[in-house]
């Protein structure tokens, strides 16, 4: 009887709870993702090639600039055309030696056709970043802020020519269901951040220009 | 009554008292977050646009005395596109909108009883001997242009006027982006980079609450030119966002996914 009664209590007691549960799931159970201590390690690598360098945002793609825009501007206190050149048809040879370049990846078909370019007009232009990069003229952050939807036939042919002439990765995790990137990170022995989401990048670029 | 079975009765109910406790507490502290802010008094007014036209239709206005950005809903742009002008609908009878508030539930009101994209749109735009275009391609619009542009003008003269800092229009598409031929379905389109940080923040805390089942939404740029979100973004410069949801699911499903998409706005402004 007794265990009777303290049974009852406990589904009453978890009834309680269970019925105002609904503000639990919109909390992240791991604030910042257990990512400080990445975020201090990442704006170290990033400095070690990046600092004080002129910094260059494009996308090869045409999806997600600006949202990293709004990043860059918002965690980052960066200014455009002050601190950041931004130019979402920027071509290799318009950027000067020694310069860093985001490189946003993720292809948008509307974001294509808006620009009045398409998937393989775009893997040039990667592919002409990435010559570059490997001849040790620029250096590359690329980011993939769109997750698995930001994945496929449109974008993935681009990431295979982006990926390896990256110097840094951030990625949604999202979208590296099938370490396309942590193999991409292991056989060029590129740096790869990994997030749970697009805006937990925003602390992180807190830390890269301070 | 021996000394065991007294202890008994006594840890008996004190369990039950604890749990009626908790339970009550915890009730009365959801229903504190469910009901209505009593101090939140929101006064409605409305007026008619295009009156004594056929496509007359109802504006509608939200006053707070609680602080809150100025926010224009549009519904019924597309007369197809059903879950978004029915939620517009709905949406004039909440009581609980803080700061200003100005809903358009039926913009184009007569494709909204065709439940046709256009009058006519089905018909190489001619209904009733009258030639229409899409609402969605004319915007700004004319005083004294064709039909569909007159409908146009009169939208922007009168969310001009209230002058918002945020506008969403309420949109479906036909498929998904996800679908081997895709459209806009499942996305947010916001109008300039403004938008896009609150587009992301929207998308990810929305996609917390699918099933693993559903297609994830997306954030996308690049409303067309001539669009309601298109004008008011590039031109009005305000923070605009287009919510597309995928006719391939259910009215209900749709219908409930443009509210969550709702709640997750004003949840994001008002705090």
């Amino acid at each position: 009887m007794k265990k009777l009664w303290l049974l009852l209590s406990v589904i009453v007691l978890g009834f309680a709870l269970v019925s105002c549960g609904g503000d639990d799931k919109d909390k992240d159970p791991n604030p910042n993702g257990g990512e400080k201590q990445l975020d201090v390690e990442l704006a170290d690598t990033f400095k070690s090639f990046a600092k004080n360098k002129e910094v260059y945002l494009t996308t090869v793609g045409q999806a997600d600039i600006d949202i990293v825009q709004n990043i860059l501007e918002n965690a980052a206190g960066l200014v455009e055309d002050q601190d950041f050149i931004r130019n979402h048809e920027l071509t290799a040879d318009q950027v000067p030696f020694g310069s860093v370049v985001f490189l946003v990846t993720g292809t948008s078909s509307k974001g294509l056709g808006a620009a009045s370019t398409d998937v393989q007009a775009e893997k040039n232009r990667a592919t002409a970043f990435v010559n570059k990069a490997n001849a040790g003229q620029i250096s590359i952050v690329l980011l993939h802020v769109g997750g698995e939807a930001r994945r496929g036939s449109l974008t993935d042919p681009i990431l295979n020519v982006a990926c390896p002439g990256a110097d840094l990765m951030l990625v949604v995790a999202d979208g590296d269901q099938d370490n396309l990137f942590t193999n991409f990170s292991k056989n060029n022995n590129i740096p790869l951040y990994l997030f749970s989401k697009a805006t937990k990048m925003v602390p992180a670029f807190a830390k890269l220009f301070e | 009554m021996t000394k065991q079975g007294f202890f008994t009765r006594l840890f008996k109910r004190l369990c039950l008292l604890i749990g009626i406790v908790i339970f009550a507490s915890t009730l009365a502290a959801c229903k504190e977050q469910q009901e209505p802010d009593p101090e939140n008094i929101v006064e409605r007014t409305s007026k008619k646009i295009l009156t004594g036209t056929i496509y007359e239709t109802e504006v509608y206005y939200f006053k707070s005395n609680l602080p809150g950005p100025k926010v224009v809903i549009v519904g019924g742009i597309h007369g197809d596109e059903i879950a978004g002008w029915m939620v517009a609908d709905a949406l004039v009878e909440r009581k609980d909108f803080k700061g200003e508030i100005m809903i358009i539930p039926r913009a184009n009101i007569l494709a909204t009883q065709l439940e046709q994209r256009y009058p006519g749109s089905t018909n190489n735009g001619m209904y009733n001997n009258v030639k229409y275009t899409d609402l969605n391609r004319e915007f700004p619009g004319k005083a004294d242009g064709t039909v569909t542009e007159r409908i146009a003008y009169a939208i922007v003269e009168v969310v001009t006027e209230f002058s918002p800092t945020y506008l969403i229009d309420l949109h479906e598409s036909k498929r998904s982006y996800s679908d081997p031929s895709p459209l806009l379905g499942d996305e947010i389109i916001y109008g300039n980079k403004k938008g896009a940080m609150l587009a992301l923040e929207m998308v990810e805390d929305f996609n917390d609450t699918l099933d693993p089942s559903d297609t994830p939404f997306i954030t996308d740029a690049n409303p067309p030119e001539g669009s309601f979100n298109h004008y008011f973004g590039k031109t009005y410069d305000a923070i605009t966002f287009t919510f597309e949801t995928n006719r391939q699911l259910g009215l209900a499903k749709r219908m409930k996914q443009q509210n969550d998409l709702l709640n997750i706005f004003f949840q994001k402004i008002w705090n």
